[in-house]
């Protein structure tokens, strides 16, 4: 017998014959589920829109649902606006008539494992500069993905130009790179390709700048509930999206579409609301609401190279620090040592320094803002002298540049440290 | 010419005195067997290499231990060279060139001209014939010609993978000109990028290799769970596949090779999906039609269309090789009423101590795990003495020598240690090494002079797969095979012709086992949707929609009508879940966890497979590294963890084992197990294997005699798996009166009958297991296995009614031993064929197995076993009458 032709009896007979047999199967036997009824819904998937005025005394349409009801969605050159704050930007800019395309993927995985399929896709664009339009895709049968996925392609890009940007929560690391590994697998774009290219702004980064640590967490949700009053009545959580679509695929009955009504409802929230949030994110990150938003924003529009925009920001505390009323507040601390930074690398050192000296004064030995004032006073300023003063108050001194400076400066100087500080800061 | 070849140890002489990166240089040519870089030496160098061979050969022809079975000398060979493609790249030329490699043997020119053609290509020549310069180079010139193409390069293990892509890497790093900059992205130096992608790839270097490695280096389990299921993210890679090479071929055998091959098929696949169609390149070790096995493994290479496909099998090995001398050697009776003869690992001790004075770089292969630590301490207590002996010095220093010197390899050392033994054999830092099969396949050891087998490894294949490890380099070379006192050895020394005259075996697969290939169609349609009219790579159109019918009807796949103006208008069968079937599909059917044995610092000293922990690792147990011995102090068994400290032992642990069968009715179910144990009869069902560790032995090292016992007290080795059995019907037991007798004959038989059921089920017979019950097997009755005779024996005098029992070896079962009853008549009828057709006088191992252990003891004749076969056939019959059950 060759090794090619098997144990001498068809698979036909080998199957039958496995009737009999007990199995424990590993994986086989795992799933066990009725399979759906043949000819359940005609179509595999569904695909709705919607159209709305973006300001809410215009009257929106019921089927938004309530939630929404109390709030402004930005106008498309607002939301034009707002993005450019979040993000970096293309240099032409963002189209102010058609700015973005807000995106959401349910799907049946969180994780990215081998059987997650995108469910339901949410998209949300602007038909004219007050009204958005909301599609939603839905999915009736696994097999259709791909179906769904390839209208979902087209849509996209009858819906974008060449300055429309994409705009996500966590996209960046989930919706976006699972809608492209789709599009790949059901061969809508040969695997050479990059599908979905375009600008992208992903909330996420931006909102944890601004609140990480300042809340429960930083799920969309709670944002929305915390930045823009926007509770959401019977709303579901991530890990329900999961089960409820794996019911909804698997036994397509009554129950199982009530519930994929409820993910769908969510899904419609989360793309308008992802607007709503650009907008609010970008009023917070221009006028900031406390002391440590306001530093946050800044440290945002520092990271973005918008240093004017930082110092902008930043002002109100700088202006503290220069008065130097409240003693070791660490907001103005830390504003300053960031202006000063920022300062030195626009390249005015002499600017920086002032800040430095503030923060010295306000902070007396903070070894941050001691060490950087020595190191300008002796290598740009070339005062040995007042900088062995600074460093000697630090409270971790540096030993090297100490005996470095104690050489340079010849023995006592006799500056004080106080009036030395006084004169570089202002 | 021969004598135009410089001796091995004179290139590691020359090398190592170079010390300027040279030696690396070096390792990168001995897998693949270039040693032509040294060709033009000098042609007296031959005297260095070959004398003290000579004096070893000629010092164990008379060596007073043992009987010589037989010698077989093969001559040396010179080689024959063809030329390279026409097409091939001269950038690709000249880096072969400056690697030492002028011309290619005739068999790597046929097998480049084949892939040229586009054929796929099967090359089963010997160890070092240079087999990986058949894929390199078709593989770089792929990518010379077109940056897009990819090509897939699959290795049974992760160790295997990492040699092949470091010897790949010097190759690509000679492309383009002279002192070239490496490339930035670590895919190795040059303008073709090599990359592993395993269990061990860290997350970066995997988002490297799936950008831009050129040729990927991978395993099956790897393929089969971790870039399968996620096939998107590799479309780059399989859009552009050319080549998919599969090395060491031949251990895709039986079940594994079964999963292997449904792995391969969703591969072939998702390359039709993303539209390539890549050669096949297999290299095997000499086995019974490679090509065949190639061609169960991919079933789609035989297809042929515009001159292109099809299988070209390159087995005519055109490599030098030196002359070969190959003793079997026997150790001699020492009692010559008993027969009792002397121990094989003592007299492999000695035969490799000759060859360790030479100082000839030998590899000593084991059978078990136990016989490497042993060896390794035995051979390193004799180097110790002997360097102690001959000069100043302090013992500890011998002994420090001599643990550089000698070394062990086996499986469960961690990869560190492995990698590390592995380098000191290659420059010649380690002279002898004691191993398991762990070093048959083709790890990077550079050439060996001598190969000892201590004790027949069990298949032809193997033995010479072993043997082949012994003369690279065109260089005399020695083999020894130890036997030991077990039948089959004895039945080697009694019919040496065995081992030379007959052809290898085959290895076999059957990739359409329904138990094996469903599982995968599910993996399949997690991929992809499966349509109903498509039809799966290696089955027929009836069979696929057959397959999928069935998962369907069984919940394992939903099936979805078409879609009404959708993009495909045929139905699907898709998978509902979230969860990744590959996932819950193992290759090699395990599913427990390894242990780690722990120093008293915490560290890691090596891992010890689930099944074997409470052999080895059970409180008070020895166990050796590299023949160094530590004691078990504690097992954490949740834990997995054994705690050991070093000690100085005079002794080894042996565990004793005990095995349990019960078998429960399948057609009941096992919930109402307690109650549902079967009648006297055949039939098939789940079977619950008890394995129990009731205690320990101390053995003194020397002497072996046993010194003490201890208790051991683990939870038992549970495994659920199917199984048929046959009972030995009472007109029959009345015929074999002596109830011992008939328990032998039965044991004999249930041998006999395991190994023709592999054979017939196209699987390896270490798939199967089989063994002998007391009274019908539902009974928490002993079992008689080949391993625990005595204690079954007594049961069995008490018991009187053998069952034979066959049972899956994998947990959970894999469909065999119940296909096996299926067949009924048919199995016996080759069964009787084989035991009866015997050219042995009373029994030997090849028709009744090493049970002929049983034979010694209870008297069994082969026509006590032909009665008891003949009489399972009749109950086998009946069984079967009604058709498949």
């Amino acid at each position: 017998m060759s090794p090619g032709s098997g144990p001498g009896m068809g698979l036909a007979g080998r199957l039958a014959h496995r009737e009999g047999t007990p199995r424990r199967g590993v994986a086989e036997a795992s799933v066990v589920r009725p399979s759906p009824r043949r000819g359940g819904p005609r179509a595999g998937y569904v695909r709705e829109a919607i159209e709305l005025p973006v300001a809410r005394r215009d009257g929106r349409p019921a089927a938004l649902g309530g939630d929404l009801d109390a709030l402004d969605l930005p106008t498309a050159p607002a939301l034009a606006r707002a993005l450019s704050t979040l993000a970096r930007m293309p240099a032409e800019g963002l189209d102010p008539r058609n700015p973005a395309v807000m995106l959401d993927l349910e799907t049946t995985g969180l994780l990215g494992q081998a059987g997650t399929v995108a469910c339901v896709v949410g998209v949300a664009s602007y038909v004219a500069l007050d009204r958005m339009r909301v599609e939603q895709w839905s999915l009736h049968r696994v097999g259709a993905e791909g179906a769904m996925l390839a209208d979902l392609d087209a849509t996209l890009r009858a819906r974008m130009t060449g300055r429309t940007a994409f705009v996500t929560f966590n996209g960046g690391s989930f919706d976006l790179p699972l809608l492209r590994r789709r599009l790949v697998r059901h061969g809508i774009y040969p695997p050479t390709e990059d599908p979905l290219r375009a600008p992208h702004v992903d909330l996420l980064p931006p909102a944890r700048r601004l609140w990480r640590d300042r809340g429960p967490d930083c799920r969309l949700g709670t944002l929305e509930l915390r930045h823009l009053r926007l509770p959401r009545e019977g709303d579901v959580s991530g890990a329900e999206v999961v089960e409820l679509l794996w019911r909804w695929l698997e036994a397509p009955d009554p129950d199982a579409a009530a519930d994929l009504a409820r993910v769908e409802r969510h899904n419609r929230i989360d793309v308008l609301s992802l607007a709503a949030l650009a907008e609010a994110m970008h009023t917070r990150l221009l006028q900031p609401q406390d002391a440590i938003e306001r530093l946050r924003a800044a440290r945002h529009h520092d990271r973005l190279d918008r240093a004017e925009r930082a110092l902008t920001v930043l002002a109100p505390l700088l202006e503290g620090l220069e008065r130097g009323t409240a003693r070791g507040s660490s907001p103005l601390v830390e504003a300053g040592l960031l202006a000063a930074e920022i300062e030195r690398r626009r390249g005015r050192p002499r600017d920086a320094a002032r800040r430095w000296a503030q923060v010295c004064r306000m902070a007396p030995g903070d070894p941050v803002a001691h060490d950087a004032l020595a190191k300008h006073l002796e290598h740009q300023a070339r005062r040995p002298d007042a900088a062995l003063v600074v460093a000697l108050a630090s409270v971790t001194p540096c030993e090297r540049r100490l005996a470095r400076l104690r050489k340079k400066a010849g023995g006592s100087t006799g500056l004080g440290l106080g009036p030395l500080l006084d004169e570089l800061a202002v | 010419m021969l004598e135009r070849y410089p001796s091995f140890s004179r290139a590691r002489t020359l090398l190592s005195g170079a010390g300027n990166g040279n030696g690396r240089d070096h390792q990168a040519l001995s897998r693949t067997g270039e040693a032509r870089v040294h060709r033009s030496d000098s042609p007296t160098e031959e005297a260095i290499g070959g004398s003290p061979l000579k004096a070893a050969i000629e010092e164990i022809s008379s060596h007073p231990a043992v009987d010589i079975v037989c010698r077989h000398d093969r001559p040396a060979r010179a080689g024959t060279f063809g030329a390279w493609p026409s097409s091939l790249d001269p950038r690709l030329l000249d880096a072969l060139r400056r690697r030492g490699i002028a011309a290619p043997y005739e068999h790597q020119a046929r097998a480049l001209q084949a892939l040229e053609a586009g054929r796929n290509v099967v090359l089963a020549t010997s160890t070092a014939s240079g087999k990986s310069l058949c894929f390199q180079v078709p593989l770089v010139q792929a990518v010379l010609r077109d940056p897009h193409a990819r090509a897939l390069m699959v290795f049974p293990t992760k160790a295997l993978a990492r040699d092949q892509v470091e010897s790949m890497r010097q190759l690509t790093g000679l492309l383009g000109p002279e002192g070239a900059s490496g490339r930035a992205d670590g895919m190795g130096p040059g303008l073709v990028g090599v990359a592993t992608y395993d269990g061990d790839t860290p997350p970066a270097e995997r988002r490297a290799a799936r950008a831009r490695a050129h040729a990927i280096a991978t395993n099956p389990d790897m393929l089969h769970r971790g870039m399968l299921p996620h096939h998107d993210a590799w479309g780059r890679v399989l859009a552009g596949l050319r080549y998919l090479v599969l090395d060491e071929l031949h251990t895709y055998r039986g079940l594994f090779g079964s999963h292997v091959g449904n792995v391969l098929r969703r591969l072939w696949r998702l390359c039709r999906h993303y539209g390539a169609r890549p050669q096949v390149i297999a290299c095997s070790a000499t086995i019974a039609e490679p090509g065949a096995l190639a061609e169960a493994l991919c079933p789609w290479t035989t297809e042929r269309s515009e001159g292109r496909g099809g299988v070209e099998v390159i087995d005519h090995d055109a490599s030098p090789a030196g002359p070969r001398t190959f003793f079997v050697l026997n150790p001699r009776v020492v009692d010559d009423v008993t027969g009792v003869r002397r121990d094989y690992i003592k007299v492999t001790r000695e035969i490799t101590s000759i060859l360790r004075r030479a100082r000839v770089a030998t590899l000593a292969f084991c059978r078990t795990r136990r016989a490497v630590e042993l060896l390794t301490r035995y051979l390193r207590d004799d180097e110790a003495s002997d360097r102690a002996g001959r000069g100043p010095g302090l013992a500890s220093q011998a002994a420090a020598a001599a643990d550089t010197a000698i070394r062990g390899y086996r499986g469960g050392y961690l990869p560190d240690r492995r990698r590390e033994i592995e380098k000191a054999l290659r420059e010649g830092e380690a002279r002898v090494v004691a191993s398991t099969n762990a070093l048959e396949l083709g790890v990077d050891i550079g050439g060996m002079d001598a190969v000892v087998l201590a004790g027949y490894p069990g298949t032809r294949a193997a033995s010479w797969q072993r043997v082949g490890r012994a003369g690279r380099r065109g260089q005399p070379s020695l083999a020894v095979l130890v036997l030991s006192s077990s039948p089959l050895d004895q039945f080697v020394a009694a019919s040496p012709e065995f081992l030379l005259d007959r052809t290898v075996e085959q290895a076999r697969v059957d990739p359409n086992n329904p138990e094996v290939l469903l599982p995968h169609v599910r993996c399949a349609a997690q991929e992809l949707p499966i349509g109903e009219d498509e039809v799966l790579p290696g089955l027929s159109r009836d069979d696929t929609a057959l397959a999928l019918r069935y998962l369907e009807e069984r919940g394992g796949l939903a099936y979805e009508p078409g879609l009404e103006g959708g993009l495909e208008g045929s139905g699907r069968y898709v998978v509902l879940g979230g969860d990744s079937v590959a996932e819950q599909v193992s290759l090699r059917g395990v599913l427990e966890e390894n242990f780690s044995v722990l120093d008293p610092d915490g560290e890691v000293l090596a891992q010890v497979d689930f099944e074997d922990a409470p052999l080895y690792l059970h409180p008070g147990a020895i166990y050796p590294i590299e023949g160094r011995p530590y004691e078990v102090r504690a097992l954490d068994w949740d834990g997995r963890k054994a705690s050991v400290r070093p000690v100085r032992a005079n002794y080894t642990t042996v565990a004793v084992s005990k095995l349990r069968v019960r078998v429960v009715d399948a057609g009941r179910g096992e919930d109402d197990a307690a109650g549902s144990e079967i009648e006297w009869g055949a039939g098939t069902g789940y079977a619950h294997v008890v394995r129990t560790v009731p205690g320990f032995k101390k053995i003194r090292l020397h002497t072996h005699e046993n010194i003490g016992f201890g208790p051991v007290s683990l939870p038992d080795l549970e495994r659920h798996t199917t199984a048929a059995f046959w009972g030995l019907p009472p007109r029959a037991a009345a015929v074999l009166s002596d109830p011992v007798q008939r328990a032998g004959a039965a044991l004999a038989a249930a041998h006999a009958l395991r190994h023709v059921a592999a054979m017939l089920l196209m699987c390896e017979v270490g798939d199967l297991m089989h063994a002998v019950t007391a009274g019908h097997p539902g009974a928490w009755g002993v079992a008689l296995d080949a391993l625990n005779g005595p204690d079954a024996r007594a049961r069995l005098e008490a018991g009187g009614v053998p069952h034979v029992v066959l049972l899956d070896r994998n947990p959970g079962g894999a469909g065999l031993a119940v296909h096996a009853f299926a067949m009924g008549a048919v199995l016996f009828d080759r069964v009787i064929a084989v035991v009866r057709g015997c050219g042995c006088e009373v029994g030997c191992p090849t028709c009744m197995g090493p049970s002929s252990e049983a034979a010694e003891q209870y008297g069994v004749e082969r026509p006590a076993v032909i009665a008891v076969l003949e009489a399972l056939r009749e109950v086998a019959v009946e069984a079967t009458a009604g058709g498949p059950r």
